[in-house]
This record gives C-alpha cells, structure tokens and sequence, in this order.
C-alpha cells in the first residue's frame, strides 16, 4: 500500500511526465533545437523515428535533429492521448501518445504527418528523461493528396 | 472532503484517462473488437447516433470488428477529457479527431464524446459510451461542401 506522499509523488511524475513531452514537441518545433531536444534525454537513450532513422546516445540524437530542419522547414507538434504508467518503483515510466503534424518540407511542399509515439522514461537525480523514444508514422502524405492518395512520401 | 480522499479522486481520474485511452487505442484500425468491448460492463452501451446504438459486449464487439472492412485505416486523437470521479462512479467529455480512410479517400472527423464508468472489482468499466459526429468529411472537400460521409455503408 503506497503511502500519502508516495501517491502525491505518481502524480505529480505523470504531470512532469507530460511536460517532458510538451518540452519535447516545442523544441521540436523551434527548428528541432538540438541544444534542446539532446538536454530532455538521458546519455544511452534511444529516438527511432521510423523512416526518419534510429539514433543511439544523446550525441547522435543531437547530431540528428541539427540537421532535421534541413529536411522539415515548419512543423508543429501536436501531442495529444496520453497514457502514462509510472512503474512502481517511481524510477521509470512508460507512456503512449498520439501525433499528427502539419509541416513543411523542403520544396516547399506542405505535409501532414500523423503517428503514435511509445516512450519510456527514466527518473534521474529527481528528474525525469527520455530513455527511448519509437514514433511510429502512420503517414507522411502531401497535403494535396492525402494519406490515402500518397500514405508516406519518397524523403529523397 | 480529506486530503486522503482528494488524492484519491486525483489517481481516479488518472486511472480514468488511462481506461479512455486504452478504449481510442483498440478502435484504431486494424481494430480490436474484443479489447474494446472488454473495457465496457456486461450490458454497456454504445449509443453512436446516426450510426446506431449497440447494447452488450457481444454487439459492442461486433460492430467494432465490422468496421474493419468498411474502414481500412483510421486514428482516434482524444483528448481534451473532463472527468468528474464521484466514488465508485465517474463521468467524461472529451474530444475526438479522426483521419479514417472511407471508400478509398481520406477524411477528416470531428467529434465528442461522453461516457459514464463504474469501478468494478478495482477496474474502471464504460457504462455507456456516446457519440456526436460534427463532421466526416472527405479531406478534398472540407465539412462545408460535404459535411458528412456515411460511415456504415
């Protein structure tokens, strides 16, 4: 039976949990900051992205999202249908959520992007990082065609 | 009302939001009739509206299963919740953002919903789920040229 100040301390992980996303998207959508982004995950963590690539450890992930606005001109996060479960012990976490993505790609060419994002979470020093991060793109599509015409765009 | 007790109604909500997301996520093609209809009490209600009302599990779990012929793709973005959690029972309103493929074009849904729960042997089960359709648009046309697409055709 988890005490008063054990239950008060899960939900308050769940709220920092949710502003780590938030923190995420918003980076993301400052021109994929990568000061940023690097800062929100743990050393040894893991961002695979699908069709966008897999990255190991905060450098590679930095290097990664340096150059993702190379590719992404414009786009805002929209990071929605949380569900998050912090394990017992108060030191991990894992959490689901829902993005879809209006962007702008190098072309110009306006997109929509659309996906779910499994996370897990790791408490460090009273603060809680991303250990890994799998988004998985439902579509990619052109904005003109849709993601029935067009489900997920040649990125070359 | 104790601290004890508003601590408590704050993990309820919590558990609630998790249960709400769970039921979005198994409605999401391919579509898992079963795990959907399993989050609603033996003789739970889906009252969809123009779409029709599906009383008991096995209904639930039928019209689920059926979409996934009509409906080759689609995902259920809920969010918004407002839950109130009053002991053993809660309620919920949130809305609902879709992007489901209707013979053969993709579309665009804007929805709300509402449901009722019971805390039944400490899971947290649907009563009833509702629905209002707002728009189910071709993408192409926008919810003004076309404001709905029928889903059950």
């Amino acid at each position: 039976m988890a005490s008063l100040e054990e239950k008060v301390q899960r939900l308050l992980d769940i709220q920092e949990i949710r502003d780590l996303k938030t923190q995420y998207a918003m980076y993301c959508d400052d021109q994929y900051n990568p000061d940023g982004i690097a800062s929100l995950f743990v050393e040894d963590a893991i961002w695979d992205g699908g069709m966008f690539g897999h990255y190991e450890g905060r450098a590679a992930i930095r290097e990664f999202f340096a150059g993702a606005s190379d590719t992404i001109e414009f786009a805002l996060h929209l990071t929605v249908g949380d569900k998050i479960e912090v394990d017992p012990s108060g030191t991990t976490a894992k959490g689901s959520w829902y993005i879809i993505m209006p962007a702008t790609f190098k072309g110009p060419q306006a997109m929509w992007c659309a996906g779910t994002y499994r996370d897990e979470y790791v408490k460090v020093d009273g603060k809680w990082y991303f250990q890994n991060v799998n988004a998985n793109l439902d579509f990619v599509s052109p904005y003109e065609k849709g993601w029935v015409a067009e489900q997920y765009t040649d990125l070359e | 009302m104790s601290i004890e007790d508003r601590i408590r109604t704050l993990e309820e909500i919590e558990a609630v939001r998790r249960v709400l997301a769970a039921v979005g996520a198994t409605c999401d093609a391919p579509y898992d009739g079963a795990a959907f209809a399993g989050h609603f009490t033996e003789d739970g209600v889906m009252d969809l509206m123009e779409m029709g009302v599906y009383t008991g599990r096995a209904a639930i779990q039928e019209f689920i299963d059926g979409m996934r012929a009509r409906v080759p793709f689609t995902m259920h973005y809920w969010d918004g919740y407002a839950i109130d959690v009053d002991g053993a029972e809660a309620t919920a309103t949130w809305y609902g953002f879709e992007t489901p493929n209707l013979n053969g074009t993709a579309h665009l849904g804007g929805l709300t919903h509402d449901a009722t729960l019971k805390k039944i042997e400490g899971c947290w089960m649907v009563t009833r789920l509702g629905q209002q359709l707002h728009f189910m648009t071709p993408y192409d046309k926008g919810w003004v040229r076309q404001r709905v697409t029928d889903q059950t055709a």
